[in-house]
Formats: C-alpha cells, sequence, structure tokens
C-alpha cells in the first residue's frame, strides 16, 4: 500500500464523487491534508449540516431548510402559475433569471419508458393533487427538449387537459451569442414555429 | 481504424461521463451498433440534436474492433416530429425502438428488418396511430428474425392445423397446439380470424398493411399471444411495453 489507510479511506470517498478521477481524488486528499484543523472541522460540519438540514418542501419537492420552502411560503408570488421542472437544478436555472413570479413543482425525475420509469416513479400523482386542490390557472411545462422530457410533458398535459387549466411550455429557440448558420435544424424549425411578434 | 459511413436509427442512449453519450444504432449494413460520442451533451455540440431517440440519421464513425465505436459525425435525415408531441405515437415508436433492441444482437445484418423499423416509423409519424401496426410489426420483426411461432403444425403432436376450429398457444411450447394436445396445458385460445390475421400480416405487402384490421376480440388474443411469444424468445419483460400499457 503506497498510502496510509485513512489517507485512502478519503481517496476513495472524493473518487465516488462526480468528475472527479483518482488523479483528483489524489489532489484533494492532498489539500486536505495540509489544511488547518479548524478548516477541516468546518468542511466536515459544512457537509453534515448539508445532510440533516436540508429537506425537500413538502408541497414542491424543493430542496429547503424550512419547510414549506421560500417560496411556497412566499405571498407575493404568484401561486395560480405553477411552473414544472425536473430537479432542483432547473429550479434554480429559471429561479437565476429573477424574473419568474409563479411557483415550482419538481417533479425529482423525468419519465423514461425505455428504464422503466413510470408516473409512479417521479412525483406526478403529487402534481395531480396539488392542482385539483388549489386555484391553479396555468400549468408551465420546463422540462428539457429531449425524449424523456417530452414524454414527461406529454404524459402530465395529458393529464391535466380535462381539467381546463390553461398548459403552456418553454419556447424552444437559437441560443443567445450563437449563430444561425451553426444552429442544427430542428432548433430552428422551433424557433420558426416559435415565433414572437416584433 | 476505418472510418464508416452508414444511415441509422437512434435506437437508445444512454449518458457517459459529465458530457458524452453511448448511442444505440441500428444500420442495415451492419446491424445493431454501439458507439462513443464525445460532447454529445453539450449545448454547442457537432452533434446538435441528431442523436436523440427515434432520429433517423447518416453517420460516420472510426470503426473499433472491440465494438464500441467512435462517433465522427451525424447528419439529420428525418426526426419524425409529428411522433414527439402525441404521447400514443411516442409510446408506440418508443415500443417499437425499444424491441428491435431487445431482439437484436450487436453486429448481425437485418436490412429487412431495419426497412420494417423505418416504415412504421414513417407511418407514424405521417398518419392517425392505430394499434394494429404493432402487431403487425411484432409478428413480421419475428418472422424477418426467424423467431415467429409456426401456425401450420401442432408444436406437439406435428399433425396439421385445423383452422376451421380454435387452437391454443401455450408458451411453455413456444408455439401452437391443436385442441388436442392443448387439452391438459392449457394457454391462449386463439380463433380463426386471429391465425389468419397473423398468416396475412407475415406475407402481405409493407404498403398494404393499413388494409388489415382485427376485432376487440381478435386484437386481444392477437396481442397476448405476440407479447407471450416475445417474452418466450427474449427472456425479458420489455420495459416500453409497460409504459404503453398505462397510457
Ligand atoms: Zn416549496
Ligand atoms: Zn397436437
Amino acid at each position: 500500500m503506497i498510502y496510509s489507510e485513512s489517507l485512502q479511506e478519503l481517496i476513495k470517498e472524493f473518487k465516488k464523487m462526480p468528475g472527479i478521477g483518482e488523479k483528483n481524488a489524489q489532489r484533494l486528499a492532498f489539500y486536505v491534508l495540509q489544511i488547518s484543523n479548524e478548516q477541516a472541522q468546518k468542511l466536515s460540519m459544512a457537509i453534515i449540516n448539508l445532510k440533516t438540514r436540508i429537506r425537500y418542501c413538502s408541497i414542491c419537492s424543493n430542496l429547503t431548510e424550512v419547510d414549506p420552502c421560500a417560496i411556497c411560503h412566499n405571498p407575493s408570488r404568484d401561486h395560480s402559475l405553477i411552473c414544472v421542472v425536473e430537479d432542483p437544478k432547473a429550479l434554480i436555472a429559471i429561479e437565476k433569471t429573477g424574473q419568474y413570479k409563479g411557483v415550482y413543482h419538481v417533479l425529482m425525475g423525468t419519465l423514461s419508458p425505455l428504464d422503466n420509469i413510470g408516473p409512479d416513479d417521479i412525483r406526478i400523482k403529487e402534481l395531480m393533487t396539488r392542482v385539483e386542490k388549489n386555484d391553479v390557472k396555468e400549468v408551465i411545462m420546463g422540462t428539457s427538449p429531449n425524449m424523456e422530457g417530452e414524454t414527461t410533458s406529454l404524459y402530465i398535459a395529458r393529464l391535466l387537459s380535462p381539467l381546463g387549466i390553461k398548459i403552456t411550455r418553454l419556447a424552444r429557440g437559437v441560443p443567445i451569442g450563437t449563430d444561425i448558420e451553426y444552429a442544427d435544424e430542428i432548433t430552428l424549425l422551433n424557433a420558426l414555429e416559435g415565433r414572437t411578434k416584433f | 481504424m476505418p472510418l464508416q459511413e452508414t444511415q441509422a436509427l437512434v435506437l437508445r442512449t444512454d449518458n457517459l461521463g459529465e458530457a458524452d453519450k453511448i448511442v444505440t444504432l441500428f444500420s442495415p449494413q451492419t446491424g445493431k451498433i454501439k458507439g462513443v460520442a464525445n460532447g454529445a451533451r453539450r449545448p454547442k455540440s457537432r452533434f446538435g440534436s441528431s442523436l436523440e431517440v427515434l432520429s433517423y440519421i447518416r453517420v460516420v464513425y472510426f470503426a473499433q474492433p472491440k465494438g464500441l465505436h467512435r462517433l465522427n459525425q451525424t447528419d439529420l435525415v428525418d426526426y419524425f416530429p409529428k411522433i414527439r408531441v402525441e404521447l400514443p405515437k411516442l409510446a408506440a415508436a418508443l415500443y417499437l425502438v425499444d424491441l428491435v433492441n431487445s431482439l437484436t444482437e450487436q453486429e448481425d445484418s437485418n436490412p429487412d428488418l431495419f426497412n420494417l423499423l423505418l416504415y412504421n416509423l414513417k407511418i407514424i409519424n405521417q398518419g392517425n396511430f392505430e394499434p394494429v401496426l404493432l402487431r403487425i410489426f411484432e409478428i413480421r420483426a419475428l418472422t424477418v428474425l426467424g423467431f415467429a411461432p409456426q401456425f401450420e403444425k401442432c408444436t406437439i403432436c406435428k399433425k396439421r392445423l385445423d383452422f376451421l376450429q380454435k387452437n391454443v398457444y401455450n408458451i411453455l411450447c413456444g408455439g401452437i397446439l391443436c385442441l388436442e394436445c392443448a387439452k391438459d396445458k392449457g394457454g391462449i385460445s386463439l380463433s380463426c380470424g386471429s391465425i389468419n390475421f397473423l398468416k396475412q400480416a407475415v406475407k402481405i405487402d409493407l404498403d398494404k398493411i393499413g388494409r388489415l384490421k382485427l376485432s376487440a376480440n381478435q386484437a386481444q388474443e392477437v396481442k397476448q399471444l405476440l407479447h407471450q411469444h416475445i417474452l418466450y424468445n427474449i427472456k425479458q419483460e420489455i420495459n416500453s411495453y409497460r409504459f404503453l400499457e398505462k397510457l
């Protein structure tokens, strides 16, 4: 064994993290080795606090330290407008725009018929209950424009349509900062179909 | 590392690492192949939206000896956009690609199966989707792969089957039995109409399959028989079939 047991242990844990290979895990472990005890305490406490304090919001499934989350709890948000997203990362991305005033519903996954991920495996039932029990006027489909995302939004739209609620989805268009000539034909086609008035 | 070029249908994609995809393709020349598309999940990837499941593409790849090739360039031929906006069509099309993926081995060329799949995706994209199309696809796919059940003779006693009376499909025997042999074995009972439909569905020209019809009762029998027979051959559930059944 080249490394001592405790060093090996830490390298092993780092390697489980996304995008971290053997080399990077070693670098991180050696970094931890040279920080002060105080710093090491802080790091480990941060991890433990995260795991003990953070839970899922009982209304929207967003990550939160208080239940309901700050968005669901906020009276100045429009609670009749729900944006459906796949995971908390998507919620954060939309929230960063600072322009959305409605609330969210986090599905915690997408439907994937090829992988046997069905309606009961993600939080669709919770969305339906929420919509039926509250005065919801519009549901925005904020799922990704890929096969799983499309399947998910088509499935939810089908469940919602008898309820007479307005169902919309995010426009698909040409990414800002790119040249039109490099956009692929499907993106351009969608952008043409979803064109807006000047 | 020879450079290959082929047309292909995308059967499935799996994420690899942070930004790559492993893509399972079905090509008329090489059959099912798998390839890595580096950076395919990045927004400005050179693969664009061509590597989505159900896309019909032209692909250039570096063939690797171990069977996981490296995709170099792709062009979209057809995206079947109308399949992707209607749930019954999307679920049906996903079942077709899933079935082809489940029934085939890698690098086993079968141009007939490719043409069958492509033709059916085009039909689903263009017209109204009818479940009878799935049954025709199933029996034809089983036939071109050499897995189809025999309709001429009883699987056990080899006696010619009498099509004026009901016969029985028995999963343990993997085939159709005469009433005598089925007595103590049981199974799915098949009307003459259902068996005739299956024989027709195999023989008829592809562009005439729209003419084949099934009564509600026959549809149920045929669906059960083919599903049992597929499970008998591949020995596992087909994920997308469950989704289709839940709609
Ligand atoms: Zn919440
Ligand atoms: Zn017999």
